[in-house]
């Protein structure tokens, strides 16, 4: 059996994190992007989508509003070619955000100096509107695992955390938003995920990027409450929300879901969203995609979902989660 | 606590053996989804390697390449946390394993593929020829002396966006119909050496099969031979090797940059 082919068992599949090449771009002309949603840090952004090479093509000719695309930090760490023509047009017409998956925050050695370097000229040249990574570890010893790892939350795990996020946020020269991890299983703990996030973002300035489908994993998986897991962040640092879907492990079916990213956004996950938008008030709202990819067009219908979920929650005030 | 942690889960994600991982884990957690983490890191770097070597897979299938990738990524996984580039090794762990896979030719396709990578990532240089003009076979270009005797006792050296493949099998064709997603159909491969250059204009990926003298004297103005010695080597092979349309044409798209 290959492995991701998906089971626990024999293999859970997750999101790829490295892109194959697609035909080149054209640049056309577009309107200005619908600024009228109010966020924390982050700029005034609307409904987002996570840019795959083959839609580079399809985003620079689309007008929808408000539009904008978040890109894998680490897909983009390369010495010249199309590639970065590529997002340099994208970033022309759009608001960009780079989400990186390979710093290693949480680490045992502190993020590779070269890895931040190279963040730091991405991000100097392209000017994303936000910049985010994972509260996780990803690297040990030389050996990157290519996968966002978990942290135990112990008071160690938050000390190199918060180290990890402060040397980044310095190399970059501004604050960055860390994503909550997807759970599998339960690890030997001291405090709630909530809590631990929330401290970090104490300690460091940095912001929150709640991943709704994440919570949702998490709460089927190892059995926590969402709504109150929302509730218990600290919603002045929240400044991204992620969409993503995911799909039944092949063993253990419902019981173990995995976080692929590889299918379209589930109904509920979609009302968590709604209930996040309600307790937290309008954010800017990223639909993530990056396996057996639909079309531009099919996704971009996915994203109105989101947009419908936003402008809702701008009449309306905030409320506890359902 | 947190390096015993992440040592115990390196260990695990390498070796697949839970071991001292279970000490981390919550009283009663089922151990086997573990198991989840481990098939995300090998699945990432395999899915890596087939983004770097579609025309490896195409020839393999799915299930194959997986095969062979696994135990390539199990002993080179990845140092640095971004796999764009991932797999250098990988055209020398096919041939390493031919045994075990026994497609001889199979590296060849490996580095076609590499090549291909490696250009299309390579350091912009900002240069984008067009197609040449009617003066095309005048040894003209930046930095090119005019005084020809000054130019074959210069060294050069290939630009960061050329690479030059020398492989054991005839393949060319047969690698471009994999890359381009042609229908299948029966190609042949001959046992029989090929030269491939393989370089970038602008966005524009282009690759085409090398006589061997062109080669020779390709590969000797990379080796940082002067062009007299790398023309004699080219000559030395054919008498007859157009010296003078090769170097034009080298020139032309500024795949050679000279030493003064």
């Amino acid at each position: 059996m290959s492995p991701g082919s998906g089971n626990a068992a024999g293999g859970g599949i997750r999101p790829p994190l490295v892109e194959s090449e697609s035909a080149r771009c054209t640049p056309s002309p577009r309107p200005a992007p619908d600024q009228s949603i109010p966020t924390h840090g982050a700029g005034l952004l609307g409904a987002g989508v996570g840019l795959k090479q083959p839609h580079v093509d399809s985003a620079l000719a689309c007008s929808e509003p408000s539009l904008w695309f978040e890109v894998h930090t680490e897909n983009y760490m390369v010495a010249g070619g199309p590639r970065l023509a590529q997002l340099r047009r994208v970033r022309e017409a759009f608001p960009v955000s780079f989400h990186g998956v390979g710093a290693s925050l949480g680490g045992p050695a502190p993020p590779d100096p070269r890895h931040l370097a190279a963040v730091r000229r991405l991000v100097e040249e392209f000017e994303p509107v936000l910049v985010s990574e994972h509260a996780v570890w990803s690297s040990a010893n030389g050996v990157w695992f290519a996968d966002l790892l978990p942290l135990p939350r112990t008071g160690d795990a938050l000390r190199r955390l918060v180290e990890g996020v402060d040397r980044y946020q310095e190399a970059i020269g501004r604050s960055i938003l860390i994503e909550n991890p997807t759970n599998y299983l339960p690890f030997t703990s001291e405090m709630d995920e909530p809590d631990f996030l929330n401290e970090v973002a104490a300690r460091t300035g940095c912001g929150l990027l709640l991943d709704v489908n994440n919570v949702y994993l998490s709460a089927r998986n190892c059995g926590i409450d969402p709504g109150r897991y929302v509730e218990a962040l600290a919603a002045d640092r929240i400044g991204e929300i992620h969409v993503a879907g995911h799909e039944a492990d092949g063993n253990y079916g419902e019981a173990l879901l995995i976080d692929t990213h590889a299918a379209p956004v589930s109904e509920a996950v979609w009302n968590l969203l709604d209930a996040a938008l309600a307790h937290l008030g309008p954010r800017p709202v990223l639909l993530e995609r990056d396996g057996n990819l639909p079309s531009f067009e099919a996704l971009m219908e996915e994203r109105r979902r989101a947009r419908t979920a936003l402008s809702w929650r701008r009449e309306r005030p905030e409320r506890a989660v359902a | 606590m947190l390096d015993e942690y992440t040592g115990a889960f390196a260990r695990y994600l390498r070796t697949g053996t839970v071991g001292a991982l279970s000490g981390f884990c919550a009283e009663g957690a089922d151990l086997a989804r573990l198991r989840v983490y481990r098939n995300g890191f090998l699945k990432a770097c395999i899915d890596a390697l087939r983004a770097n070597y579609p025309s490896v897979e195409g020839v393999t299938g799915e299930e194959r390449f997986a095969a062979l990738a696994r135990p390539f990524v199990e002993a080179n996984p990845p140092g640095a946390a971004s796999l764009v580039e991932y797999g250098e090794g990988f055209p020398q762990h096919i041939r390493d394993t031919r045994d075990v896979h026994g497609l001889d030719w199979l590296v060849s396709f490996a580095s076609l593929d590499r090549a291909w990578t490696e250009v299309y990532f390579s350091e912009d240089d900002g240069i984008e020829v067009g197609p040449p003009g009617r003066d095309s076979g005048a040894l003209r270009g930046p930095g090119v002396p005019s005084d020809a005797e000054a130019l074959m006792n210069l060294r050069g050296r290939l630009s960061s966006r050329v690479r030059l493949v020398s492989l054991d099998y005839r393949m060319l064709d047969a690698w471009r119909r994999l890359r381009e997603g042609e229908p299948g159909s029966r190609v042949e491969i001959r046992h029989a050496s090929q030269q491939v250059l393989v370089w970038r204009n602008g966005a524009e990926m282009l690759y085409r099969d090398l006589a061997v003298p062109e080669h020779a004297f390709i590969a000797g103005v990379a080796s940082g031979r002067t062009c007299a010695e790398a023309a004699g080597s080219a000559l030395d092979l054919d008498a007859e090797f157009d010296l003078v349309a090769t170097f034009a044409s080298l020139l032309h798209h500024r795949m050679v940059s000279f030493e003064h």
